[in-house]
């Protein structure tokens, strides 16, 4: 194919929007919401303390149950109590006027989490809060490859921290419920020149001044009723987010532009700083800020596992981004398709994404090729385990360790009491080519139905069972 | 096409024939006999359809109508047998004669024309970027009155036309003319027709709205305090001098059409009419006015946007809401949707990729108001499995008007449209209430016009069979009790 | 023996042997003296061209297959040298008929003139390649190298077995594979002279096919005594095989409209061999036209297109479904990476193709397609040793190829390669 209809589909895949945004967070049901008044108040809730609205129940039964966690629970179900998960296991008792979905014979997940997305009415101008369009149908197309969250917007990069993204939820037809957080994620990237180091440890340290000031504070104020809040030091803002805990710094190993006829390698070669003495250099950064960082498709993290999980670092990469070794330079020893696996083994948390390509895109991409998108988050998974990651772990890929990269995993990411209900049911294993979502659960209520919607229903899985695995 | 002429000269040898009859010239038109159509099929829009009855136009108001009145001595019979009379049609927003169009042109059409290379949709309404509170800016001081399209599109059957100013958040006032005006003076019936307000999905509309909404809220309060109260330092005098001068005198200035009805819930009954109406520049005649009332003292200076909107707020005046899409919908109800005040919402197009408005039936009843959209199908997003937006908010109880547009080939094809919404299930009555008495709420003159009934103006459209059977054919339009000359 | 460059040699060398050069051949030959019978013992055999085969040995002599079938029915020789794979699979080797990247970079469109049917890739491919040894660690053991798309003729590709490392005589299986045809959208100009437009470009491309024809019919009829000797035309020699029918035309099209054309100018008209590569975007509304000439189709690198009803239209299934059984599948490397044909199979798979078709997509169907049958495409006695071993399901990303072999040489062992 040629570079015009190359281009112009890099265009489409390309919308990322690099804008800042407002908080907001998620909220109970609307008033007005046919399903919530449609409940009949439990006679037997489980501790509900002067609630004023009867909770609403929808309950998962009877399916092979995926945690996210690495853990499956074999006919196990999942209870939900309006937009949270309330209980997961064997022989839940169901509150009277559970709503209840069998999924006997199915695969129970947690809604795949995308670490870099685009589109899927995340709004193109910031803030987002103010742009989600909740009725694109983009939204359908990624419930049905199985994405309930994700991270859109700008990851930073350059000298200093930058960034302004937010996590999407892809709650169909709920302006509020969309955006889960913003800016959670900061970015820079390396290598850095001398000077932009030294100016980010002064930064750091400014910004520790600062919060301890901050925590002085309250007995200043008690003794001086003058005194005056410190102010947030110059430019440290975002720095002070990552020490406070609310941003998590995501560092960019540079990565270059793919040559379409440059011999099939992805993930741009010559890219220097994607070689160990940059992943040390990022390194440095979190040894600094004192936590782990991101590190985002770091070509070489293969070869210095320990060293990354020492500071408790995680790593965004696509299993097949290739970069060859440079015979000519000994540190230059490329990409390996068992990164995901070496790393996990070190204990090292991966978050996969779909390949830097011509077609491959952050998005839910419309372009004809399948495999190479957000359209099938699974293959991105499924190529770890072909680097040699366990099946089961590999689902974390997708889930759980997504999560913790986006700073969203205390709401997102697994199927664990008290987080958001956001639940798959597959009509077979998570990772397997064939397999198709059949029904999509964000924040508690039936988003997307295969059966019902227009983009799968005509297709049967696909159930060889000769060739299965 | 080739039917679009065939009707056209259709039109034109009817028109010739009747001119015969009719004095034409409106010179000559001194002739103050009544009229009187006689065997007539009347589809009355308020009240049962007379399948064959007399409609009497008197002093351009209709005088009586039934199926036993009688024409009264003296008055030119019309004979009607065959005929199906219908008040004019109400274009209740339209960019007709200001350049670039008001309504997009049904994105539906967008998605049939194929699937690959789908553009991502247009940022809606103003699309944002320039929202800013313009809301006591009159559209019909842009207007250059000697345009055609006014005259053609009267003659295609709209005998009431409002114009919409343009741009997010609060354009300005709309203007409600009279489409065979030659002059501005002639053309302008009501220079503050609605305010307009416009929704746009993103953070500078939003922000302005939830500003702007909540000084207004204020300015209300502040227009409620007694007038005497003297207040420490200057402002409250301004205060006090809006206080009075607003809504304390009406105009004198001419009888205006009827004040604004007040079938908004929230809306206080207030006799006195808006003040502001008499603004703006630009000719004596009906919207003429001085800017601000003449020669008042040195106050502090009022904001006459802001003193439009707490109109709004109060009941005042009526607001023409645009929302392109179930999306703006939902954004708008998360930042405004607190504000009441009274409303017609207007969908421009069937906005598929943030979805059409039968996706939101629960937050649209909410707003207790009646919709104004394209009269088209529509369909599911990239797909051609159709969709009947009109049907499904009137199924839901919710009140449907039409969109006519801006040209005249848009109009002529108007009743083509209708029967595609018909012939897919939206009752008749609907459709064509649509295009009438929904739209003339919309402005507040449906007292005046948008049905026929005894003491309203004789706004009429004479068709030749049915108008929403392929074979219905407009023979002629009246407008005021004036039969319109078919050709300029 | 050197690579021929003077356009007649090859032309020759190629009226020898179509489908085997004699420098495979010698090397057959060698190998079977030299080594001993290899049993591959493995859980299950996918031939691709037959029924699965649960508890198969295949047996390979000199790069051969000498038999295959169930371990029960399979006697194997008491010197054979036994390689269990145990619970492995063995599958046949991928072939890849839209493949640019044996070249070790770009550099495939001479954008020049439009066309260029003197022209060849042979001349560019590097046997130290990346991008061809990661497409033998996917499993990937045939490509066809072609041109670009930038022009209406690119030049002709040259079909290669993924030996990587080694001498290009021993990766060549034909030097002109086949010639490489663009219709539609991308070869249009956008310039000032004839072939502005797609009526400019085809009426260009007609003259030329014209010529050939003309050319090689001269040359036949001087050959069966009929005609005079006619005047050698270096610029039309390769393109004389088209019309030899010895070397097929793969022609990137796309879209209804060109699909429709593409047929119709070189079935209908020229009638030579042709396979429909790529087929894309609406090209599957003419899938019904295609069957009825039974067009060979080549499809990929798009896997899908949303239909009128906004679905998610299986490329392969809607030909599949209008009755284009004749089938392939490609990557169209490096826009999907040449080590992925798999996974185009396994999409294709997603979207409701029936499984076997997807696999003989990715082997014996291509391998008819281009004229390669006889040599490689399925596990049956007499071909080319070209398979590989996997943990189970060959199309499922999760499993790599543990082992590839070309001619029965091992060439890829899984860990060779990040």
């Amino acid at each position: 194919m040629r570079i015009q209809a190359i281009l112009a589909l890099a265009v489409l895949a390309t919308t990322l929007v690099d804008l800042p945004a407002q908080g907001r967070g998620r909220r109970g049901p609307r008033p007005g919401d046919p399903n919530a008044e449609a409940a009949t108040p439990p006679v037997a809730a489980p501790a509900a303390p002067a609630e004023t609205k009867p909770k609403h129940y929808l309950a998962i039964v009877g399916g092979d149950v995926y945690l996210g966690t690495g853990q499956r629970l074999t006919g196990a179900s999942v209870l939900i109590a309006d937009d949270k998960i309330e209980a997961v296991g064997h022989n839940l008792t169901l509150p009277e006027g559970t709503t209840v979905i069998d999924a006997k014979g199915k695969v129970v997940s947690p809604g795949f989490v995308a670490v870099i997305g685009a589109g899927m009415g995340a709004g193109r101008s910031a803030p987002f809060a103010d742009a989600v369009n909740p009725f694109d149908p983009e939204i359908k197309q990624g419930l049905a490859a199985g994405i309930t969250s994700f991270l859109a917007g700008s990851t930073g990069g350059g000298s200093a921290p930058s960034g302004s993204n937010a996590v999407i939820k892809l709650a169909y037809g709920d302006v509020k419920a969309m955006v889960v957080q913003e800016d959670s994620v900061v970015g820079m990237s390396v290598p850095l020149p001398l000077a932009d180091r030294e100016k980010f440890a002064d930064t750091v340290k400014k910004a520790r001044e600062y919060l301890a000031a901050i925590e002085e504070f309250p007995k200043k104020k008690a003794a001086d009723a003058n005194a005056k809040e410190p102010p947030m030091p110059g430019g440290a803002d975002k720095v002070v987010a990552i020490l406070r805990g609310k941003a998590r710094l995501w560092v960019s190993l540079g990565g270059g532009g793919f040559n379409p006829f440059g011999g099939g390698r992805r993930g741009g070669g010559g890219a220097r700083a994607n070689d160990i003495e940059g992943i040390r250099q990022a390194l440095e950064l979190s040894k600094l800020l004192g936590q782990g960082i991101v590190l985002q498709k770091p070509t070489s993290a293969w070869l210095v596992p320990d060293e990354i999980a020492a500071t408790g670092s995680m790593v965004v990469l696509s299993p097949r981004d290739r970069m060859p070794a440079d015979p000519t330079d000994p540190d230059h020893t490329g990409s390996n398709l068992a990164s995901a696996a070496i790393l996990a083994a070190a204990g090292v948390p991966i978050a996969v994404t779909c390949p830097v390509g011509m077609f491959g895109g952050a998005g839910v991409g419309t372009g004809g090729i399948l495999g190479q998108d957000l359209n099938t988050p699974q293959i991105d998974a499924a190529f770890a385990v072909r680097g040699g990651l366990d099946n089961r772990k590999a689902l974390r890929t997708i889930t759980l360790d997504s999560a913790k990269m986006i700073g969203a995993d205390a709401r997102i990411g697994s199927l664990e009491v008290g987080k958001d209900a956001d639940v798959l049911i597959l009509d077979g294993d998570p990772l397997h080519y064939s397999t198709f979502v059949e029904t999509a659960v964000v924040n508690g209520k039936v988003v997307y139905e295969k059966g019902k919607e227009t983009l799968y229903s005509h297709i049967d899985r696909h159930t060889d069972r000769q060739n299965a695995r | 096409m080739s039917l679009q002429h065939t009707t056209l000269r259709a039109l034109l040898a009817m028109a010739a024939s009747i001119a015969c009859a009719v004095a034409q010239d409106p010179a000559t038109i001194t002739d103050r006999r009544p009229v009187a159509f006689t065997n007539a099929r009347i589809l009355t829009m308020s009240g049962n359809t007379i399948e064959r009855g007399t409609l009497v136009v008197k002093n351009g108001k209709i005088d009586a109508l039934g199926a036993d009145v009688t024409a009264p001595a003296g008055a030119r019979i019309v004979d009607g047998t065959g005929m199906t009379i219908m008040p004019g049609l109400v274009s209740a927003w339209s960019r007709a004669g200001l350049g670039g169009q008001a309504a997009p042109r049904n994105d539906a059409g967008a998605s049939r024309r194929g699937n690959r290379g789908q553009q991502a949709p247009m940022p809606m309404g103003g699309g944002g970027g320039g929202a800013q509170n313009r809301a006591a800016t009159k559209v019909i001081e842009s207007i250059y009155p000697k345009q055609e399209v006014f005259g053609d599109l009267l003659r295609t059957g709209i005998t009431s036309l409002a114009l919409t100013p343009q741009g997010s958040a609060f354009p300005g006032l709309g203007a409600l003319l009279r489409p065979d005006g030659k002059t501005l003076e002639q053309l302008t019936a009501r220079d503050d027709a609605f305010v307009m307000v416009t929704m746009a999905r993103e953070q500078q509309t939003k922000k302005l709205f939830s500003e702007t909404f909540e000084k207004a809220k204020k300015l209300v309060e502040e227009r409620k305090k007694p007038p005497e109260a003297p207040k420490p330092a200057e402002a409250p005098a301004g205060d006090q001098k809006a206080g009075e001068a607003k809504p304390g005198e009406p105009k004198p200035g001419e009888a205006k059409t009827e004040p604004p009805k007040g079938e908004q819930p929230p809306k206080p009954e207030d006799k006195p009419k808006p003040d502001e109406k008499k603004e703006g520049q630009g000719g004596q005649g009906q919207g003429a006015p001085g800017a601000q009332a003449p020669a008042k003292k040195p106050e502090a200076p009022k904001d006459p946007n802001l003193e439009v909107l707490a109109d709004l707020l109060e009941g005042k005046r009526k607001a023409i809401l645009q929302i392109d899409s179930a999306a703006d919908l939902l954004h708008w109800e998360a930042v405004a949707g607190e504000v009441k005040f009274p409303r017609t919402l207007v969908v421009s197009r069937h906005d598929t990729m943030s979805g059409t408005m039968d996706v939101v039936l629960d937050q649209l009843k909410a707003m207790k108001c009646a919709v104004l959209m394209q009269p088209d199908l529509s369909s599911l997003p990239r797909s051609r499995f159709l969709t009947h937006p009109a049907k499904r908010l009137h199924d839901a109880g919710i009140e449907v008007g039409f969109l006519l547009g801006d040209n005249p080939n848009t109009t002529r094809v108007l009743f083509f449209r209708l029967m595609e919404l018909v012939r897919s299930g939206l009752p008749a009555d609907v459709a064509l209430r649509g295009v009438t008495l929904v739209p003339a709420k919309a402005l507040g003159i449906e007292a005046r016009t948008g049905s026929l009934e005894v003491g309203k103006d004789a706004d009429l459209l004479v068709f030749r069979g049915d108008p929403l059977t392929p074979t219905g054919e407009l023979q002629s339009v009246w407008l005021a009790g004036r039969e319109v000359p078919q050709q300029p | 023996m050197a690579l021929p460059a003077p356009p007649r040699l090859a032309a020759k060398l190629l009226l020898w042997g179509a489908s085997a050069s004699l420098l495979a051949a010698q090397h057959a030959a060698a190998d079977q003296r030299a080594h001993p019978i290899t049993a591959h013992l493995a859980a299950r055999i996918l031939p691709a061209d037959a029924p699965p085969i649960d508890t198969g040995v295949l047996l390979e002599q000199g790069g051969k297959i000498l038999a295959v079938g169930p371990r029960s029915s399979t006697p194997i020789p008491k010197d054979a040298k036994v390689q269990d794979h145990g619970n492995l699979w063995l599958c046949p080797g991928f072939v890849d008929l839209h493949h640019h990247v044996s070249g070790g970079g770009g550099d495939i469109n001479d954008m020049v003139a439009p066309l260029n049917a003197e022209m060849r890739t042979l001349d560019v491919v590097k046997p130290s390649e990346e991008s061809i040894r990661r497409a033998a660690a996917g499993g990937v053991t045939t490509t066809l190298f072609i041109p670009g798309s930038g022009t209406n003729i690119g030049g002709f590709g040259v079909l290669l077995k993924m030996r990587w490392g080694g001498s290009l005589e021993a990766m060549v299986i034909r030097e002109l594979g086949a010639m490489k045809v663009a219709q539609g959208f991308n070869p249009e100009r956008r310039s000032g002279d004839l072939g502005l437009s797609r009526m400019g470009s085809s009426e260009l491309l007609v003259q030329l096919l014209e010529r050939g024809r003309d050319y090689a019919a001269a040359w036949r009829a001087f050959a069966a005594g009929t005609g005079d000797k006619p005047k050698f035309d270096a610029s039309l020699e390769q393109l004389r095989l088209v019309f030899d029918k010895t070397v097929p035309v793969l022609i990137h099209t796309a879209g209804a409209r060109d699909c429709i054309a593409t047929a119709r100018m070189f079935q209908d008209v020229f009638d030579v061999r042709m396979v429909l590569s790529h087929g894309c975007f609406d090209g599957w509304v003419a899938a019904t036209a295609l069957a009825k000439r039974q067009t060979p189709v080549n499809l990929g690198p798009r896997m899908y297109e949303f239909d009128k009803y906004g679905r998610f239209q299986g490329t392969c299934q809607a030909y599949w479904d209008a009755g284009c059984h004749d089938m392939s599948i490609n990557t169209d490397a490096p826009v999907v990476a040449a080590e992925e044909l798999q996974l185009q199979a396994a999409m294709a798979i997603r979207l409701g193709l029936d499984y076997e078709v997807a696999l003989r997509g990715l082997t014996i169907q291509p391998a008819q397609q281009i004229g390669i049958a006889d040599r490689t495409g399925s596990l049956a006695v007499g071909k080319d040793a070209d398979f590989q071993v996997t943990r189970g399901d060959p199309l499922d990303p999760r499993n790599p190829p543990e082992l590839v072999y070309i001619e029965g040489t091992l060439v890829h062992r899984l860990g060779d390669i990040r």
